[in-house]
């Protein structure tokens, strides 16, 4: 029995953690390279979620590929308009029309009953499959993270030392500079905008495979905050980063779980260590806890003419 | 208009205005730049100089007038454009990518607009190899030219005050820059670093790019520039050698009249 | 019938708004920070002063609020304290932002903690209970709300305008560095910076509890509408965030009575974000800016 909560929850932990992992390397791409900060990251990860639920109950497709597919495409789709929003306005402005997206999708879907299933959400979704095959056991959904956890960090790193990804970093430090380089923004920024609204809703198809339901209040704006709260934490622009502050979530839960407290005890305490590690971090630490390690001295850049192959 | 020495401008301001609310920073502005030559915009703080560059990289749209670069008019062209057809600039306030290396400051300048889209990226792995080779080779090449290539691989916002002018301007090398305006690209530097700056403008122009700089050092102005456009008020009031138009005592008063009054500069 | 109720409705609620972002607009304007966690403190007034009028105590309900102020403006100094402290040595805007985003993080926590998860109201009949006024279903509610709003608005215009006060926190807002030589007075300045909006937030988030319930989650709809409102009329104008919130009030309302009560609270967020999104003024502003 106790072995049996042991893996359970570790699988719980894996599950989370990578997908944490890939949601934040997403809203990592449009807080590091466009320096928007978004609110509504949890909105586009929702919005996968229910696209699985959607496809899975209808009985249209079960396979994790096609539903990623059709998944990333709404989301890169919804991004893409905010993009635009983002070229209007920025700053302030962006965050609280960010906000107000967040809000907006959420309510609109937890109405849209038919999708959603309103307050009590969509339960009992069908397993998946991936090419035809059947994804049950606890294996299997892990294999299935691990893998697009590791496609998108490969992916991140590609892009960050592509001379795309140079004019991505460039349009973070100085859009004006890059402009007289002969770049325009508009492009860049839709771009970001795109894979990072495609890559959040991938993740939501597999979160609401694994866990058989999708509901509207597990995408609500506190979900949208800690994961700015995990890219921060970790340190903006830093994939890295994004990989410790989606450790420290993941494993925060179960282990205060294990304090014996009720679960909106050990969610307000938890809550309150990530209030704690968000002002601390940046009071301290501004370019996150991958300052502690400073990676950036410790590898090399690409740039630096004699790494060049 | 074709000046005396016969040479076509290679740039053309006409009746170029430009108003905030009620307020003309550049008002009516009519100048013309040869190719080869280096010319500098003075004037007291406020006179208009760097609106007058946003207008001219079109980095703000002029509010009435017309621009032209190599005869053509690009008074509605977009600042990506004019770039590319060969306006590069320089930042008061520098305006390096602060977080990425030297190397990497003049990479994106040298890169191709192809290079802005990722499908180019992903689906033509031989172009980008291709291209990246070019890249490197120009990016030395440049660095070479401009004295960086020991600090190639500082990040930017790490260097010194002079090196990161230094980068501003190679930058605008890696881009083929046929026309570079410059905003006072030797302030805050000491009077060595100076000498270095002037160095590399004259280089410059001796490699045929024409330049046209704001500086309110009287003496690097005097050293480089062979014509200097008064500026005050957003208007142009005079327009001679430097020497000549320093020594009319009615814009020296508006000048160092203003000068006198904020110190610190010069 | 619907335009009365409308109509009363909708000044009703946008008062409560309206007030709401008087609060954050005198933050935001003065100080220039996106103060998110604003909206939790006024979550904390309501529950502080919930508690203490129900409870065995019993403070009457002007002490209860008159203590909630208090607290309020308490947590609000100490806040803005952080942040000044925190930009002085170099963090920028984003940064303070996500600082005050863990502020609103950790108060709502310690809220779960102290005052747990149930749905909290303020249950007085005689305040609810409605008299119509040719037609229009007013309550002394109503009143209080339409009173209040237009009274502290009228106030603190007044004061900007004609005090010694309002002249230095305009002077402030204009030019922070430059205030901050003239010295000490800074903080006696803020120090009524900071009441008004606590007295602005509390009353707001009093209202809102009395007219619906509220749980210690519920801080970000108080903030979100009111830094809309104040955001899209840009810094510098309080009357102009003032009537969009006002006028976000009768979104719900109109949409209830006329096109879908289910909608009505998405359309409230979706004429926001198309309001954010299309404001002209963003456009004109960007342009002008040739910023970093």
């Amino acid at each position: 029995m106790i072995v049996f909560g042991l893996t359970l929850v570790y699988s719980d932990i894996a599950m989370q953690l990578l997908i944490y992992f890939v949601v934040a390397i997403a809203l990592n791409f449009v807080i590091g390279y466009a320096r928007a900060l978004s609110i509504h990251h949890a909105a586009l990860f929702g919005m996968g979620a229910f696209t699985y639920a959607v496809m899975a109950q209808r009985g249209w497709s079960n396979d994790l590929i096609v539903c990623g597919l059709v998944a990333a495409l709404l989301g890169g789709l919804v991004s893409v308009i905010l993009a635009f929003g983002s070229l209007r306005i920025s700053g302030d402005y962006f965050i609280v029309a960010s906000f107000a997206f967040q809000a907006f999708a959420i309510n609109a879907l937890f109405n849209w009953t038919s999708v959603s299933g309103g307050a009590n959400g969509d339960y009992g979704l069908p397993t998946p499959t991936v090419l035809g095959l059947a994804v049950s056991s606890t294996f299997a959904y892990i294999t299935a993270a691990a893998v697009l956890a590791i496609t998108t960090l490969v992916f991140a790193i590609w892009l960050r030392r592509s001379p795309y990804g140079r004019l991505l970093r460039a349009m973070g430090d100085s859009p004006s500079a890059l402009l007289t380089a002969g770049f325009g923004v508009l492009r860049l920024k839709v771009g970001v905008f795109g894979i990072s609204g495609m890559l959040a809703a991938a993740a939501g198809v597999l979160y609401a495979a694994y866990l058989g339901v999708a509901q509207t209040g597990t995408f609500d704006v506190s979900l949208a905050i800690l994961l700015v709260a995990i890219v921060v934490i970790g340190g903006t622009g830093s994939a890295v980063g994004s990989l410790l502050g989606a450790t420290l979530i993941a494993f925060a839960q179960p282990l205060l779980s294990n304090l014996n407290l009720s679960a909106t005890t050990t969610a307000a305490v938890q809550q309150l260590i990530f209030a704690a590690l968000l002002v601390g971090v940046v009071a301290v630490l501004p370019r996150g806890l991958v300052q502690l390690g400073d990676v950036r001295k410790l590898v090399p850049r690409r740039g630096a003419g004699a790494t060049e192959p | 208009m074709i000046s005396a020495s016969g040479r076509p401008p290679i740039l053309q301001t006409v009746e170029l205005s430009r108003s905030f609310g009620g307020f003309r920073a550049v008002d009516g502005v009519t100048v013309s730049v040869e190719q080869g030559d280096i010319v500098a915009l003075i004037g007291p703080n406020g006179a208009g100089k760097t609106t007058l560059f946003n207008l001219i990289s079109r980095l703000l749209p002029p509010t009435s007038g017309q621009l032209l670069f190599d005869g053509q008019d690009v008074t509605h062209t977009s600042p990506q454009r004019l770039a590319r057809m060969g306006i590069g600039r320089t930042f008061q306030d520098v305006r390096l990518f602060d977080s990425m290396t030297a190397w990497d400051n003049v990479a994106v300048f040298a890169q191709s607009d192809r290079s802005a889209t990722l499908r180019s990226g992903l689906l033509s792995p031989r172009a980008v190899r291709r291209e990246a080779r070019q890249v490197r080779e120009r990016v030395e090449e440049v660095l070479e030219y401009a004295g960086l290539s020991a600090v190639a691989s500082t990040i930017a916002g790490e260097l010194s005050f002079a090196q990161q002018k230094k980068v501003a301007i190679a930058r605008c090398l890696a881009q083929r820059a046929r026309l570079m305006l410059l905003d006072e690209p030797a302030s805050g530097l000491d009077a060595g670093e100076r000498e270095d700056v002037a160095k590399m403008i004259e280089k410059l122009a001796g490699d045929g790019v024409t330049i046209v700089l704001v500086e309110h050092n009287m003496g690097i102005v005097r050293e480089v520039a062979r014509r200097a456009i008064f500026l005050a008020e957003g208007t142009v009031v005079g327009e001679d050698t430097p020497d000549r138009l320093l020594h009319s005592s009615e814009l020296a008063e508006i000048y160092f009249g203003h000068i006198r009054s904020t110190a610190g500069v010069a | 019938m619907a335009l009365q109720v409308t109509i009363t409705q909708g000044l009703t609620f946008g008062s409560v708004y309206a007030l709401s972002a008087l609060g954050f607009a005198i933050l935001y304007n003065t100080t220039g920070i996106f103060h998110i966690a604003y909206g939790t403190f006024a979550i904390l007034g309501f529950m502080l002063a919930v508690t203490l009028n129900t409870s065995e105590s019993a403070v009457p309900l002007i002490g209860s609020v008159l203590l909630a102020i208090a607290a309020v403006f308490a947590v609000t100094l100490i806040a803005f304290a952080l942040y000044h402290r925190l930009s002085r040595r170099g963090l920028d805007r984003l940064a303070i932002f996500v600082v005050s985003l863990g502020i609103a993080i950790g108060t709502g926590a310690l809220m779960q903690l102290g005052f747990g998860p149930a749905i909290r109201t303020f249950n007085i009949p005689s305040l609810v209970r409605v008299h119509p006024v040719a037609g229009f279903p007013f309550s002394a509610l109503s009143w209080i709300a339409i009173g209040l709003a237009a009274g502290i608005f009228a106030l603190v215009v007044w004061a900007l305008r004609r005090t010694r006060w309002g002249y230095r926190v305009r002077g402030i807002a204009s030019n922070p560095e430059l205030s901050e030589l003239v010295g000490t007075r800074i903080g006696l300045t803020m120090t009524g910076v900071y009441a008004v909006a606590a007295v602005c937030s509390t009353c707001a988030a009093v209202l809102l509890g009395m007219l619906s319930t509220q749980t210690s989650a519920d801080g970000t709809n108080v903030v979100l509408l009111a830094a809309i409102a104040v955001i899209a009329a840009g810094r510098g104008t309080y009357a102009g965030g003032f009537l969009l919130a006002l006028a976000l009030g009768f979104v719900q309302p109109v949409f209830s009575f006329y096109i879908s009560e289910t909608w009505a609270a998405s359309a409230v967020f979706g004429i926001a974000l198309v309001l954010l999104l299309m404001r002209p003024a963003g456009l004109s502003r960007a342009a002008a800016e040739v910023g970093r």
